[in-house]
């Protein structure tokens, strides 16, 4: 028996170590089917890679559109001399207005008191990540076009990194600096960020209000200066005027933007600093919000934090009542019964659904777009058949210009224009 | 009979299992089972390997990365067909349960199909001049002239859903900014439509009723300038010379030759003209609509329009083609009002435009508007917006990004940029800043020859 046991031990052995090569063979060998299969049949790949693979993008996209060299990023490092925007300007206020002298057709003000205004926008000159993305940037301008038609504002739309280093949300600063000097005649700049909409189209800015400031935010005071919190003022919807100021100020807002780890840096700041925010590279709120408190004394008389309207209105507690708006208010209002601005912070429309979350905010998107369309189209006799919804059916019967338009609002809509022989 | 695992027995008999296990030393027994177990596992870590990698099934930690990313694509999918199919002008024809006499069918004529339709795009006005006139009398803050130059109202527009191809809407922003641009450095107002104002004249059509609202609405615009959302300004220099026009009311781009010889169906272009703001182009609207509604009407007038016009292919009636057999056939009543302009490019077809522009940065400069530096490059037939165009995707859209860093280059100089390449989104300094940029600006002239450096 001691044979044949060990006999059908050696098979057993034999037998057990072809199973385990075997074994092994078979696992590699599915292993690497497997993988196989995951990486060649993704026909229901995430959004991201039909957005890449061709049909949303020029074919030739490392020529076209998507520059796929990447050039290698050289920092600025915190023992580098900070970054400053050259050359330094010292005498604006005594050029700009020898130069406003010098050419009386660019007035900087208009029928004496209404300030010559810019508005500036902008986005990415790259195809946005998602699918709809482009469109709601293309709603966003179209929003901004009539409320600026109306009210006699110019706008600028940007679609140029101007400076590598200062990406993202402190793009603004070195476009507002070239876009004063460039613009001599422009009393104002405003900035506005593209996922902010106009939703009052009759609100005119109350200009001489701001006449001993230089810098306006929706805001408040004791949000900024007593609470410390990074939200006390917002800087996607602000007016700067075009002066010496304004330059210094930008001068220095700017030193914590560069990006890398400067702005790392600045961003631990940040945190510690100001109430309740969280730890994340410095943006260009919080540094304003940080200079404010800490060089209070040399720009807070200058600055001035509007509450009154909505300059800005965070569209959370506002999309959903725009229905109710209507049944018991009227344009004109700018504030809370009727916002100026509703501002869709946080919804990034632009960007890769599956990396932020699927559309939260595109369809509130279309309801702030739509109400306030609706003050457009009014003027020609149409209206959106509901918030929800782009078809338009016609409300009025035709009538002939704005002066005989029957509703209060129309004739609201026509307070301004550009300019007078 | 049992076998256990795979337990190979030699010379065992169908009954004899279980006498001779009885015979198999304790330890023996033991690391058997063992070797059996450790088999047993193995087998079946290669079979979850291979499900899991599969089907997802069978993974303990609940739904994998794959299947979230899946959830999350049908739900973009279902967000994005409803915004996709929200508004779709769609519209039943309306002769379609019309019938003559006793008969369901009939066969209608073009002209019975356009009493019956009885169309009109609004309760005629006829004395649209003296109305403006009162009007402007009575409002001095809105005068129809702005420093001596009339006031000018630029018109675009584009339907209110996304594209079905998303780069469309890309290319429509671009294109959108590029309009802004031109308009701010001359003066000229601009509106953007997202509204069918009429669902009978949708599509190249919907200009029409479009016009004829703003031109009523706005007594204090002089010229209405409709350009198509695929034309491109590539001079940003160029001013319209609007002095030639004082005893016109259209000026559209175009080749008389093209026009009263061969009555060719791209004699002119409709995707870049001015109307005048007075009775006469109301009158011309009027009569230039009958051929737009959808349905019947327009397939009629499109076999009119292909029989009579030379080239035309045969699909329904488009605004371009009917305009031209309007101005063809009633030559007498508008000819004299009409301008047919071909001395710079108030519409450049982009095919033989976009390769030269390198070209024309060495030879020439912004200001002139022809074919040296065209003024509009009009991207006809490309339809980035749409699935299907007919041209290469690829090559249009190529064509485009060019022109608008062409134009953009004429903006970005006076930033003291430039594009690095005519199809590069990045964009260098190619003038130092200055502690003086006044002294710069004094000097900048916007028909200076463009630098790519």
């Amino acid at each position: 028996m001691k044979i044949a046991d060990r006999k059908a031990g050696r098979w057993y052995n034999y037998i057990l170590l072809i199973s385990t090569k075997h074994t092994v063979i078979c696992f590699l060998f599915l292993t690497i089917l497997v993988l196989c299969t995951r990486y060649f049949t993704s026909s229901y790949g995430t959004l991201v890679q039909i957005v890449t693979n061709s049909s949303y993008l020029p074919i030739q996209q490392d020529k076209v559109v998507v520059e796929v060299k990447k050039e290698v990023p050289h920092f600025r490092s915190l023992t580098d001399p900070a970054y400053t925007f050259s050359p330094k300007i010292n005498n604006w206020d005594l050029n700009r207005a020898k130069w406003l002298r010098l050419n009386p057709a660019f007035p900087n003000f208009f029928s004496g008191s209404k300030p010559r205004v810019l508005l500036v926008t902008g986005s990415s000159p790259k195809p946005c990540a998602n699918p709809v993305g482009d469109h709601y940037q293309l709603k966003a301008i179209k929003n901004k076009m009539d409320y600026c038609q109306i009210h006699g504002i110019e706008i600028y739309y940007n679609m140029a990194f101007l400076d590598a280093e200062m990406t993202g949300f402190w793009a603004k600063l070195p476009l507002l600096r070239s876009l004063l000097l460039s613009h001599p005649e422009v009393e104002f700049v405003w900035w506005m960020d593209s996922d902010a909409f106009f939703t009052d189209m009759a609100f005119e800015i109350p200009w001489d209000r701001y006449k001993p400031y230089n810098l306006v935010f929706h805001g408040w005071d004791d949000m900024v200066y007593k609470e410390k919190s990074w939200y006390g003022l917002n800087t996607g919807s602000f007016f700067m005027r075009n002066c010496q100021w304004s330059l210094e100020l930008l001068d220095a807002w700017v030193p914590m933007g560069p990006n890398g780890p400067v702005r790392d840096e600045a961003g631990k700041l940040m945190a510690g600093f100001l109430k309740d925010r969280p730890l994340f590279e410095a943006d260009d709120q919080s540094v304003m919000v940080y200079i404010l408190i800490t060089q209070h004394d040399t720009w807070s008389d200058k600055v001035y934090l509007e509450s009154s309207y909505c300059l800005h209105g965070y569209y959370d507690g506002i999309v959903h009542r725009y229905e109710h708006m209507v049944e018991k208010n009227h344009p004109g209002f700018g504030d809370d019964r009727w916002p100026l601005v509703t501002h869709f912070v946080g919804c990034k429309p632009c960007a890769n659904f599956t990396e932020f979350g699927v559309e939260p905010c595109l369809k509130k998107i279309d309801r702030a777009f739509n109400f306030a369309d609706n003050q457009v189209l009014q003027m020609y006799g149409f209206s959106h058949e509901s918030l929800n919804t782009s078809d338009v059916k016609q409300v009025r019967k035709e009538w002939v210009g704005p002066a005989n338009a029957p509703d209060e609002v129309s004739r609201v809509l026509y307070p301004y224009h550009k300019d007078t022989d | 009979m049992g076998h256990e695992g795979m337990v190979f027995k030699p010379g065992s008999t169908r009954s004899g299992l279980p006498t001779t296990r009885s015979r198999v030393p304790r330890g023996r027994q033991i690391q058997k089972t063992f070797n059996n177990v450790k088999i047993t596992v193995l087998c079946g870590f290669v079979t979850l390997l291979v499900l899991r990698g599969t089907i997802g099934v069978g993974n303990l930690t609940g739904s994998t990365p794959e299947s979230d990313d899946q959830h999350v694509v049908e739900d973009i999918d279902r967000i994005l067909r409803e915004i996709r199919t929200d508004s779709e002008p769609e519209l039943e024809d309306p002769l379609k349960f019309l019938y003559f006499g006793n008969s369901t069918s009939h066969n209608w004529t073009y002209t019975e199909a356009v009493e019956a339709i009885n169309y009109s795009l609004g309760p005629t006005i006829s004395d649209w001049n003296q109305q403006r006139q009162a009007w402007l009398s009575q409002n001095p803050n809105f005068p129809n002239q702005i420093s001596s130059k009339p006031r000018i109202l630029l018109v675009t527009g584009s339907p209110p859903n996304p594209c079905d191809n998303a780069i469309g809407d890309h290319y429509l922003l671009k294109s959108t900014k590029n309009k802004i641009d031109y308009c701010r450095l001359h003066g000229i107002e601009i509106l953007y439509n997202m509204a069918h104002l009429d669902k009978e004249l949708a599509g190249y059509w919907a200009k029409l009723p479009l016009l004829r609202r703003l031109m009523l609405s706005h007594p204090e615009i002089e010229w209405i300038w409709w350009m198509d959302s695929d034309a491109l300004f590539t001079d940003m220099a160029f001013e319209l010379p609007l002095q030639k026009y004082e005893n016109h009311n259209l000026i559209i781009h175009g080749y008389p030759d093209l026009l009263f010889e061969q009555h060719s169906w791209i004699a002119l272009n409709t995707g870049s003209f001015l109307l005048r703001n007075c009775q006469w182009s109301l009158d011309l609207l009027d009569a230039w609509a009958p051929m737009g509604p959808k349905g019947i009407v327009r397939e009629l007038a499109g076999k009119i329009l292909t029989a009579n016009l030379k080239g035309r292919p045969a699909f329904e009636a488009d605004d371009q083609s009917a305009l031209i057999y309007l101005l063809i056939s009633q030559q007498d009543k508008w000819l004299s009002k009409v301008y047919v302009e071909n001395s710079y490019y108030l519409h450049g077809f982009w095919s033989g435009l976009v390769d030269k522009y390198e070209e024309m940065m060495e030879k020439h400069h912004p200001g002139l508007g022809d074919e040296r530096w065209p003024f509009v490059t009009h991207f006809v037939g490309c339809k980035p917006c749409g699935s299907y165009g007919d041209y290469p995707v690829e090559r249009c859209l190529n064509s485009m990004e060019r022109a608008f860093n062409f134009g953009d280059n004429q903006v970005l100089r006076l930033y003291g940029f430039a594009h690095k390449g005519l199809l590069s989104p990045k964009i260098k300094r190619v003038q130092d800043q200055t502690a003086d940029p006044l002294q710069v600006k004094e000097k900048l002239d916007m028909a200076a020859r463009i630098v790519m450096g």
